[in-house]
């Protein structure tokens, strides 16, 4: 089980459109059931970060971050998404 | 009992999503044709919202801060869009306001990398964490549509450009 903390400026907006990109992307390559993901404000995601495996946000990658980071932007505007999406794979599968 | 309140929380979320009529209003729709500032388009915006109680008189400062550490300007396919927002303890009820530039005006982009010319102002008021997951799914999908985007920036009245970003979350 992957945890997967998602993180914007209000921990709402731009994370719940990227949450239900994502969760579709793990579901259709056969992630489902396999991780769990968390929305919050970016200011929270270095305090949270020791305890997930790996964090997608719409800012910049926040000051002492405990885990890997994954600019999650391209899942807002649609465009050039695949990198980030193998990206991801990679962290499912560490 | 906890499933049937769920249940029924759900249907009231799914009623309340699709309504997109009720969330888009004509007042909530510019079209500037001058050059102007940054300042003063969401000033406008953020004022039409205040003169129909739809936001607290503390969103305009909070969603000004939020700009400026949050940049919200994305490119999506070559239209410049930025969708200033913040949190929901400033809003009162749940709507959308859309500005149309005519001439673009630069936005920080969100991620903080760069700057983005911006030709459309989506402005969120969100009231309620949680209840629209839909209304910002359907958002973002359809800014994604060249053709939607197209219909947008050529619109020629309020009426037309509400319609269309009404057909646009309700085609998304």
């Amino acid at each position: 089980m992957k945890n997967i903390l998602l993180a914007c400026g209000s921990g709402i907006v731009t994370s719940t459109a990227v949450n239900l990109k994502v969760s579709k992307i793990l579901d259709d390559a056969g992630y489902k059931g396999k991780y769990k993901i968390t929305q919050c404000k970016i200011q929270e995601a270095t305090g949270k970060s020791p305890s997930y495996d790996f964090l997608i946000a719409t800012t910049m990658k926040p000051e002492g971050l405990k885990c890997p980071y994954v600019n999650g932007i391209c899942f807002l505007t649609g465009m050039n998404t695949q990198p980030t999406i193998d990206e991801i794979f990679k962290l499912m599968e560490e | 009992m906890e499933f049937t309140t769920l249940y029924k929380e759900r249907k009231r979320c799914e009623m309340n999503d699709f309504d997109y009529k009720n969330i888009v209003d004509e007042w909530g729709v510019f079209i500037f044709k001058d050059t102007l500032s940054k300042e003063d388009v969401l000033h406008e915006m953020v004022n039409a919202f205040q003169n129909h109680n739809i936001v607290k008189e503390t969103f305009e400062k909070a969603l000004y801060t939020r700009e400026e550490v949050f940049p919200t300007g994305l490119d999506f396919n070559g239209t410049g869009i930025a969708i200033p927002h913040t949190d929901s303890e400033h809003v009162l009820e749940t709507k959308i306001g859309i500005g149309v530039l005519k001439e673009p005006i630069n936005f920080k982009a969100m991620g903080g990398e760069g700057e983005v010319s911006v030709r459309i102002v989506v402005m969120l008021a969100i009231a309620d964490k949680g209840q629209h997951m839909t209304l910002l799914k359907d958002l973002m999908t359809g800014l994604q549509d060249l053709d939607c985007i197209e219909d947008l920036l050529s619109g020629n009245s309020q009426e037309e450009i509400r319609d269309s970003f009404i057909a646009m979350l309700e085609k998304a």
